[in-house]
């Protein structure tokens, strides 16, 4: 757990040295309440990294990505970038067709229950956003 | 007394008691499902309900918070999961009167015991509202931005794991919150140039993101669980009139405890739940049963939660001080319909304000119907697995935050705010704060300016009032209150 605490530790201070280097761009008057805010973040980094070094180092294998699933992980994060990456270019339904069967069929889900779900849930955002709300969904070459 | 009566015939209105009745049952499933919360669940319906008018629409995330709650207690008691973190007490003495063939028994205790938890809390709801936000009235600029400090030191230092971290997360929230133009001077401020940002990150898409797409992301990183059991059984859910009898001490006490522990800002229901269920098991007569399934048990724990959605609501609406991390999403459902917490919400928009109170009973009495008649079907419902589910929230995050601005750009600030909160969530740090640095900032920021415009430089204005002095000292209790909520959770486990 130490571990992940130094990485808090790491990304805090970069985090606050960017947002201080980008603040210091600004007009002084404007500048004012963003450097108080840094000025907060760092007072608390400081207190985090003192706790951090004062904290003994806990049992091995005792971690926040314990059972972490790898592969499933990257295959869903992949596949809802790609996702929202065209969902503009295909149209909401045709990218929420695709999206859903290869997810669902990679996640493995039976291949008729997959294709049930999918027009089920078409159908059920068709009605609900477009018939009840009328709010426009991404339109693309196709819809 | 006007707007009162108004709010209760408009909340009878067919389309409030349809969005009630269609809210309160999707609220139940989302609860029902374990690994999904009533805070992902509000968070995704916001963009539905801004195409609705604003009382229906705060109807519909009232009836998705009060299901949700309860929700949670299907799964503790059929497949002893629970569904949200709330019903972590109620799995205690559920989970074993399911083993005994009760499951039925255990879930009517918990739908009557949620009822009247939630109906009661409404009392509260009603009663001390308008005072509250009258009091708001006397507050100037320096009051404001103390207001908004002790918002953050409460829910920074009681709903976090450490209160360092949940300080973090409020500090990460105010400089997330400095996004978009100078509210002052009207320069852009870390914007890059572009004309997107200068209103400031779009509240929906970021809460779906650090919410909801961050849930995704933590169910994927999981082993599928794919073959989710529970029990199925045969007994009536109804109660005999002698177990209601049984179970309503206990249910009026847990329901004041829950409505202290709502109004107080960070509390949440987790805490109370376990508070109700200890002192159930203190005062009753059958002591020996506890632990070996007694509904005394499970009326504690569930008429507590769900005592603490009346209760939470009160700083949420009066102050613009969630009482937990739901009311921290329902706060920015509240502004995205154009109302801002305080005294207009009962003067101004008082019609909105009422109609809103009467349908959260009308939510409440939905709850007990659904309950008594649907547990079954919520409860099998609850075993569609996550390979299932995950996808399909992802793809009502994107329509979701779509809907708002009919923006891509919205959708892509949702998917960096999921990663950021699934980070966030890993590293223990508090999403709830940052979502209220995000609503809290502007205004503390404006305050503390336009302050120190008025006394030109002179920082002594911060201190001069006596509502100030009292904001003061209620932020410092706040920072030190996470020891005594310890404590009171320790003597609850």
């Amino acid at each position: 757990m130490k571990k992940y605490s130094n990485i808090l530790n790491i990304f805090l201070i970069v985090f606050c040295f960017l947002y201080f280097y980008l603040a210091k761009q600004l007009p002084h008057k404007v500048a004012v309440y963003p450097f108080l805010i840094t000025a907060i973040l760092g007072v608390l980094t400081l207190v985090h990294i003192i706790q951090t070094f004062m904290k003994k180092e806990e049992g091995k294998g005792e971690g926040i990505f314990e059972n972490f699933q790898g592969k499933q992980f990257l295959f869903v994060i992949t596949s809802c970038f790609a996702y929202v990456f065209v969902v503009n270019v295909l149209g909401f339904f045709t990218a929420t067709f695709i999206y859903l069967m290869i997810t669902l069929v990679g996640l493995r889900v039976n291949k008729y229950i997959a294709l049930i779900t999918t027009i089920g849930f078409c159908i059920g955002v068709y009605f609900i956003f477009c018939s009840f709300l009328k709010v426009p969904l991404p339109k693309g070459f196709i819809i | 007394m006007n707007d009162v009566v108004y709010g209760v015939i408009k909340a009878l209105s067919i389309t409030n008691l349809f969005a009630a009745f269609a809210s309160v049952a999707l609220g139940i499933i989302i609860g029902a499902l374990p690994g999904l919360t009533a805070a992902m669940g509000v968070a995704l319906l916001i963009p539905i309900t801004f195409g609705m008018s604003p009382s229906t629409g705060l109807i519909t995330l009232a009836g998705v918070y009060c299901g949700a709650i309860f929700g949670g207690s299907i799964s503790a008691i059929l497949i002893n999961t629970p569904g949200t973190p709330a019903a972590a007490a109620t799995v205690i003495e559920g989970y074993q009167l399911t083993l005994k063939g009760k499951a039925g028994k255990a879930l009517g205790t918990a739908v009557i015991a949620s009822f009247i938890g939630g109906i009661l809390s409404s009392i509260p709801l009603y009663l001390f509202s308008p005072p509250l936000a009258k009091l708001a009235l006397k507050f100037g600029p320096a009051e404001y931005f103390w207001l908004s400090i002790f918002g953050l030191t409460i829910i920074a230092g009681v709903s976090s794991k450490s209160i360092i971290k949940g300080l973090i997360s409020g500090a990460l929230g105010l400089m997330l919150s400095t996004i978009g133009m100078d509210p002052m001077l009207g320069v852009p401020r870390f914007t890059f140039g572009s004309p997107y940002l200068i209103s400031g990150l779009p509240i929906t898409a970021t809460l779906i993101g650090l919410f909801s797409m961050s849930q995704v992301l933590i169910l994927a990183e999981e082993k599928i669980v794919s073959g989710r059991k529970f029990v199925d059984f045969e007994d009536k859910v109804m109660l005999s009139k002698d177990e209601i009898k049984k179970i309503m001490p206990t249910c009026l006490r847990s329901t004041v405890i829950g409505s202290i522990i709502g109004i107080l800002p960070g509390a949440g229901a987790t805490i109370a739940s376990f508070i109700g269920y200890n002192e159930a098991k203190r005062f009753s007569k059958n002591k020996d049963e506890f632990g070996k399934g007694a509904i005394e048990g499970v009326a504690g724990a569930e008429a507590a939660n769900n005592a603490v959605t009346g209760g939470s609501l009160i700083p949420t609406l009066t102050l613009g001080i969630p009482g937990e991390s739901v009311t921290a999403v329902l706060l920015g459902g509240l502004i995205i319909q154009g109302l801002q917490p305080g005294p207009d919400l009962f003067t101004v928009h008082g019609k909105i304000t009422y109609t809103f109170f009467a349908g959260f009973i009308v939510v409440n009495i939905f709850m007990l119907i659904l309950g008594l008649f649907g547990s079954k079907i919520f409860a099998r419902i609850s075993l569609v697995p996550d390979n299932i589910l995950i996808p399909l929230i992802f793809s009502l995050c994107t329509v979701g935050s779509y809907a708002i601005n009919n923006q891509l750009a919205d959708v892509w600030i949702m998917f960096a705010f999921g990663i950021f909160g699934y980070f966030v969530r890993k590293l223990d740090l508090n999403p709830a704060a940052i979502v209220l640095a995000l609503i809290l900032g502007p205004i503390g920021e404006t305050g503390l300016r336009r302050a120190l415009i008025l006394s030109h430089g002179s920082i002594g204005i911060l201190f001069s009032s006596v509502i100030s002095k009292v904001l003061i000292l209620l932020s410092i209790f706040s920072l030190f209150s996470p020891f005594l909520m310890e404590r009171m959770q320790r003597s609850g486990d």
